[in-house]
């Protein structure tokens, strides 16, 4: 198992696709910091709140733009990654070399978690040292500090995690769709129409409905995928403030999450064991 | 002596709804076997492939291959055989030996830098080991089709059209290299192709299988020397028979090229014919022996069908 999951890792690494999607998040990663520390209101504060801004509630909410193109890296590494077997017909050549449909499925979700998790570390890595060399500027370097200095260590660990947890539902629906329509465009497709309109749609539809006709439904639109990342991100911005309250409000869009990932992760496995491999 | 079974099918079937792909189909390939299994396009050979490596779930029906069953024990088969089914299938973005070390890990195995140079050397791929698959020929992804299966050293190789798109050379070439792995390796092979010149020289064994069913099984010795004769010219055709005849030699009027009779005399039978018409005064301008090839007896076999 454990080569058949390096093996997934050095047929990404070879794609050009690999250094595509590395380039980009470094571009969106670098961007979307720069983007948060010139907005206007920031050159009005004092150095103090410049200071707890660029430590902890900058530092979030740049985490939290980053989880978009993150989630969308990882929807299209799974998609490519399944897509191209079936493209290319080498599901069969590597079936034939003894790899079962059960490590197909495995060793491609544990490579792509491997990547996600490199390139939110790298994520991580490069706003440390940006925010570090803003402060600097900003406020001298007697003044510098690592940002979430302040908090236990133990603590940013568990936000890594929530990170990690918020994109496994992408990651099964990614998985699913690829494996349901043996292409990796069309599973691309598939999953930005359902987050763009089918999801919005839902949203829209269970709102109207609960506010015209005074239905108890309103509720079951937390339930939407979409919404369980708004949540995680919604609770992201409170984490400089209670630790506490971060974790009571994570832990139902965090469980909401690992649900629709396991669905969709046996859905997968279910429709892979009711098809032959070789049409 | 009795010959040890490598691939033992009994009564496989699979259908697809109504279709009846492979219908109850029973047949044995023994050690060292170069088995032919021939059929026209749609007669099932892909699929009964398919099932026996575990790619397509059979209807009903079982099998062995190496004494394990292909429905509960295809991981221990996967470790001991090699394929290419259809046109190998390879990562157009990775180079020759990128493939092959991918198949390395797909085996579960950590690649083995000596053994891929060795294998891409055997195949004739070693200038070309650093090209993209993408830019190979059909005959360079046959050779790298070749090469995965002897990267593992497996004991049975199938091989679905081994020589599709090869030259004449290349042909022979890769007949060689599976003759070769037979008789210094004791390997077993089991070809489906279309191209039965090169079957006929290459298998010592074959089955014909048409829209699902085996309808011939048999050795290659067996199977052609079933329709083996003698064409002749002669001075007076119809004499010439009641001659032969009388030496319970049966023959017929043929209107192949210059000959005027047909003979079934074997091949040791010839001289008797021959001497049999001289003493009768009967004379013998021409003779041709006659062997019937794979190919007539495949499309006689698959026209009566």
């Amino acid at each position: 198992m454990i080569n058949k999951y390096i093996g997934e890792l050095f047929k990404f690494i070879k794609r050009r696709l690999f250094t595509v999607i590395v380039g980009l998040l470094l571009v969106v990663y670098a961007l979307s910091f720069f983007i948060k520390l010139s907005l206007p209101e920031m050159s009005k504060l004092p150095p103090s709140a410049i200071k707890e801004l660029v430590f902890s509630n900058l530092y979030f909410t740049v985490l939290d733009t980053s989880v978009t193109p993150l989630l969308t890296s990882s929807f299209v590494i799974i998609c490519s990654m399944i897509g191209i077997e079936y493209n290319a017909n080498t599901f069969k050549t590597i079936a034939i070399r003894g790899t079962s449909k059960l490590d197909f499925i495995n060793t491609k979700i544990l490579a792509v978690l491997t990547f996600t998790t490199i390139f939110l570390m790298i994520g991580a890595f490069i706003f440390t040292i940006l925010a570090i060399i803003n402060q600097t500027k900003i406020l001298g370097p007697a003044n510098a500090e690592m940002p979430v200095a302040q908090f236990n260590p133990v603590f940013v660990i568990v936000i890594f995690f929530v990170f990690i947890i918020s994109i496994l539902p992408y990651l099964g629906l990614g998985l699913f769709l690829t494996l349901l329509t043996k292409s990796s465009g069309a599973s691309i497709a598939l999953g930005f129409v359902y987050v763009a309109f089918v999801e919005n749609f839902l949203h829209f539809l269970i709102s109207y409905l609960s506010t015209k006709f005074d239905l108890w439904i309103l509720e079951t639109s937390k339930f939407l995928l979409g919404s369980q990342i708004r949540a995680i991100n919604e609770a992201l911005l409170l984490a400089n403030h209670s630790e506490t309250e971060y974790l009571s409000l994570i832990y139902k869009p965090l469980l909401i999450s690992v649900a629709y990932a396991l669905i969709l992760y046996f859905s997968s496995i279910l429709l892979m064991k009711k098809r032959d491999i070789l049409n | 002596m009795t010959e040890e079974a490598v691939i033992q099918v009994n009564n496989l079937s699979k259908h697809f709804g109504p279709i009846k792909a492979v219908n109850g189909i029973t047949f044995q390939v023994n050690r060292c076997d170069v088995f032919g299994f021939l059929g026209q396009n749609g007669a099932g050979k892909t699929t009964t492939i398919g099932m026996l490596l575990g790619l397509i779930q059979p209807t009903s029906g079982e099998g062995t291959i190496l004494g394990n069953s292909i429905l509960e024990e295809q991981q221990i088969i996967k470790s001991k055989i090699g394929a290419i089914i259809e046109t190998p299938s390879f990562y157009p973005y990775l180079s020759a030996i990128d493939n092959l070390k991918a198949m390395f890990y797909a085996s579960g195995l950590k690649p083995d830098k000596k053994v891929i140079n060795e294998t891409l050397s055997l195949v004739g791929l070693s200038d070309r080991s650093k090209s993209k698959f993408k830019t190979f020929s059909l005959g360079m992804k046959q050779r790298l089709g070749l090469a995965t299966i002897l990267l593992t050293n497996p004991e049975v190789i199938f091989l679905d059209e081994p020589n599709n798109g090869l030259d004449p050379a290349g042909q022979k070439e890769i007949r060689d290299l599976i003759l070769n792995l037979v008789k210094t390796q004791n390997k077993t092979v089991f070809i489906s192709s279309h191209q039965l010149m090169e079957v006929e020289k290459i298998c010592n064994r074959v089955a014909v299988i048409q829209k699902g069913n085996i309808i011939k099984t048999g050795s290659m010795k067996e199977l052609l020397s079933t329709d083996q004769g003698v064409y002749m010219q002669v001075q007076n055709p119809e004499k010439a028979i009641l001659l032969l005849q009388a030496k319970n030699i049966t023959a017929n009027i043929s209107t192949e090229r210059n000959f005027n009779i047909f003979a079934h005399a074997t091949f040791e039978t010839i001289p008797e014919a021959i001497s049999t018409l001289m003493q009768g005064n009967c004379l013998v301008y021409a003779v041709e022996p006659y062997k019937l090839s794979l190919e007539e007896l495949f499309l006689d076999l698959t026209a009566k069908e």
